[in-house]
């Protein structure tokens, strides 16, 4: 018989259909297929947006949002920054749009200068 | 004026966005004082997620714009995302849109960038409560009036709800069904109707209106989307005697460059309206962002009370589909543990149907 | 006088009079408004009017455009068998001109090659018809000013104008009735709260209504500025049909 539940892990709700096939008899090792069932939880494995420990080491590139002017850079190279700590303003639509750090680090490249119009996506600075 | 229930504190502003205001579906029948709508720029995207939390489709919500906040949950609530498609994670998982997410207090949801459309709207269960400013929480930022003290969401702002209960109950689990989902783009062709003053304008000048791309400009807000191209000529000249700005009129003032006129419009003004866009083809402008592209194509107005028709019954019909969704047979709560990751994970069985 | 109808995409439609500017057509315009309010049926959402034409909303769900026109064309004939004329009223708006009030006053005195008191009479010396009631929140578009102190605009609008502030722009005056930007010459400020959010209705006159500017001195802006403060100043209204009296 086919049975639809909701499974929600970590406040996310998953819906899943579980259908038993047939009662596995002990001793024979499980087999590979997934009985119908959403894999879920390989679903919320942590991928963090922003970066992971193992990162740390590694350069964050910060990218422009949307297309905007850059209205003023407030660190310089070689500054250490926290995370969340504003790191340049840009404007755009009337918007002063604040760009924080999305980690602790130290300012490693300054691509833009102030003035400048950006494209989306295009880096704006980098952190490491 | 009245807060009419206990404050119930949701959301602690750890971050603003770029622009984050509270909107419901806005201000009516205020424009003979010069008060514009204002409300949500995209009115299908806030209905849903209000749907979504189990509110009304005017229940006030978050705005989100282009690059969104990061908001610490202060108590254990409902909340949904809807509108442009945002990169956004709750904690360690990524935050899907368009359902009903469970949230618990201290959980972090973290709204970056849009990746598709501009938009989004993130709804809370009970909806966000502030005092209503003739007749609407709507934040209208050039009167400084409604919302949270007539301004965007600042760092440090705490966020009430005007109700503490989520029905556990009645919402197991509601999400929008793909097929309802819109799917926003980049390059929009926006349904219009000529006029009120297309009169003002050449043919030569209507064709290069019709037939032509037009870029959003990086000025556009909620008060007007500026677009640049090719310049639509005007008969003789691009004033006329001042008079009402209806939404999605669109102005051609003397230097042949269209503007839009959107949700904080002035209510008034001197420039010719060449023609106005739909009321359901609205929120597709203001999903676009700057360099985005638009181009227009005539239709009628009886079309066009067709396609308004259209879109209510579409609404009719999600706010089935969502009700449907709200029946539970069991329901059992785990804690599962995978290697060093614990989950909280609840069981619910639905009806197979 | 009929009008012509234009829709104004699906959601508003258009009631045009004669394409100028003159208080006759425009009490017209006021006059349908006020019967539209009056009759108005499921359906008609809010009106709009303005200099020489009406904006009427509707939802196209509940009215179909067919029978708002037909519903129209029944009220303005009415109304043509009414021939009801509505009073005229007059508001006292108390000014102090000149000084940190008015910084411009010197400047539309000397440009205008008359002194800063004949300035003042003669902006206060007539009453000016609001035409209508748009563009931001209580902004009432005034005629009528005299052409001798019509003064152009600031090259470069002020960032920051208070609100109640007296301006003159060409041949245009007006109160900004917020704090906003703008770059009309400043004359002079009112101590009274011409928008209000907070008050039901949010603005004390209706388009129709006259603006009469009365000089004050700083004192008694002091004094009335701090009764407005405290919501016990009324507002002096002359009215043709019932005389005098003060409200709001």
């Amino acid at each position: 018989m086919r049975r639809k539940f909701t499974v929600t892990i970590n406040g996310i709700a998953y819906e899943v259909e579980v259908e038993e096939l047939e009662e596995v008899p002990e001793g024979i090792p499980p087999s590979d297929e997934p009985s119908g069932l959403v894999p879920a939880v390989s679903k919320v494995s942590p991928q963090p947006p922003s970066p992971s420990e193992e990162a740390l080491e590694e350069k964050v590139i910060i990218s422009a949002p949307f297309p905007a002017q850059v209205l003023s850079i407030k660190k310089n190279l070689g500054d250490n920054v926290r995370e969340g700590e504003v790191l340049l303003i840009l404007e755009a639509m009337k918007m002063e749009i604040e760009i924080s750090s999305p980690r602790d680090g130290i300012i490693d490249e300054i691509l833009v200068e102030e003035g400048k119009r950006v494209e989306l996506g295009d880096k704006l600075l980098t952190v490491k | 004026m009245i807060a009419n229930k206990d404050p119930f504190p949701v959301f602690e502003v750890l971050e603003s966005g770029a622009l984050t205001t509270i909107q419901d579906l806005g201000r009516f029948g205020c424009q003979k004082y010069g008060v514009p709508f204002s409300g949500a720029m995209d009115d299908f995207s806030l209905k849903v997620a209000n749907l979504l939390v189990g509110n009304d489709s005017n229940a006030a919500a978050l705005e989100i714009t282009g690059l969104g906040p990061k908001l610490k949950v202060l108590n254990d609530t409902g909340v949904a995302l809807s509108g442009a498609d945002f990169n956004a994670a709750l904690d360690e998982s990524p935050f899907r849109g368009w359902r009903l997410v469970r949230v618990r207090k201290g959980s972090i949801i973290c709204i970056k960038e849009a990746r598709r459309g501009f938009r989004g709207y993130l709804a809370v269960t009970g909806g966000i409560e502030v005092p209503e400013v003739l007749g609407s929480k709507s934040t209208y930022l050039t009167g400084k009036m409604g919302g949270l003290d007539g301004r965007s969401l600042r760092k440090g702002d705490i966020i009430n709800s005007s109700s503490p209960e989520v029905s556990q109950v009645r919402m197991p689990l509601r999400f929008l069904p793909e097929e309802y989902v819109p799917v926003f783009s980049s390059r929009v062709e926006v349904r219009i109707i000529m006029g009120p003053q297309d009169d003002c304008f050449d043919d030569e000048g209507i064709k290069t209106f019709l037939n032509s791309w037009y870029v959003v400009s990086l000025n556009s807000d909620r008060t007007a989307y500026r677009l640049t191209g090719p310049k639509i000529a005007h008969r003789q000249k691009a004033d006329i005697i001042t008079d009402a700005i209806p939404q999605g009129a669109i102005q051609v003032p003397g230097d042949g460059q269209p503007i839009v006129m959107m949700a904080d419009r002035p209510t008034t003004g001197g420039y010719a309206k060449i023609a106005c866009v739909i009321a359901p083809d609205i929120l597709k402008i203001a999903q676009l962002k700057p360099q985005d592209e638009v181009r227009f194509r005539k239709i009628g107005i009886d079309e066009a009370h067709e396609f308004l028709k259209d879109k209510e019954t579409e609404l009719t019909r999600i706010r089935k589909v969502l009700e449907a969704q709200a029946t539970v047979l069991t329901r059992k709560k785990y804690q599962v543990r995978v290697g060093d990751e614990v989950y909280q994970v609840q069981v619910e069985e639905i009806p197979d149907e | 006088m009929k009008t012509e109808k234009a829709v104004a995409g699906d959601r508003a439609l258009f009631l045009n009079f004669a394409n100028r500017i003159s208080p006759q057509i425009n009490r017209k315009v006021h006059l349908l408004a006020s019967f539209i309010e009056k009759e108005k049926g499921e359906g008609i959402l809010e009106i709009v009017p303005t200099y020489r034409s009406l904006c009427i909303y509707y939802d196209p769900l509940r009215l179909t455009l067919k029978d708002l026109k037909t519903a129209l064309d029944q009220i303005e004939h009415e109304l043509e068998r009414a021939k009801k004329t509505p009073p005229a009223r007059v508001l006292e708006i108390p000014v102090v001109y000149g000084g940190e009030y008015g910084s411009d006053l010197g400047f539309v005195a000397s440009s205008s090659g008359l002194s800063e008191e004949e300035v003042i009479q003669i902006h206060s010396g007539r009453d000016y018809l609001i035409y209508m009631c748009g563009f931001s929140p209580g902004f009432s578009y005034l005629g009528g000013l005299d052409e001798r102190i019509a003064t152009p605009r600031l090259k470069t609008p002020r960032v920051r104008v208070p609100a109640g502030s007296v301006g003159i722009a060409e041949e245009q005056t007006g109160i900004y009735p917020l704090e906003s930007a703008g770059g009309w010459r400043l004359i002079g400020r009112t101590p009274l709260k011409l928008f209000d959010p907070y008050r039901d209705p949010p603005i004390p006159f209706v388009p129709g209504d006259y603006f009469r500017f009365i000089p004050i001195s700083e004192e008694e802006y002091q004094k009335k500025l701090e009764k407005v403060r405290r919501g016990d100043y009324k507002i002096l209204i002359h009215d043709s049909q019932q005389g005098s009296f003060s409200c709001i």
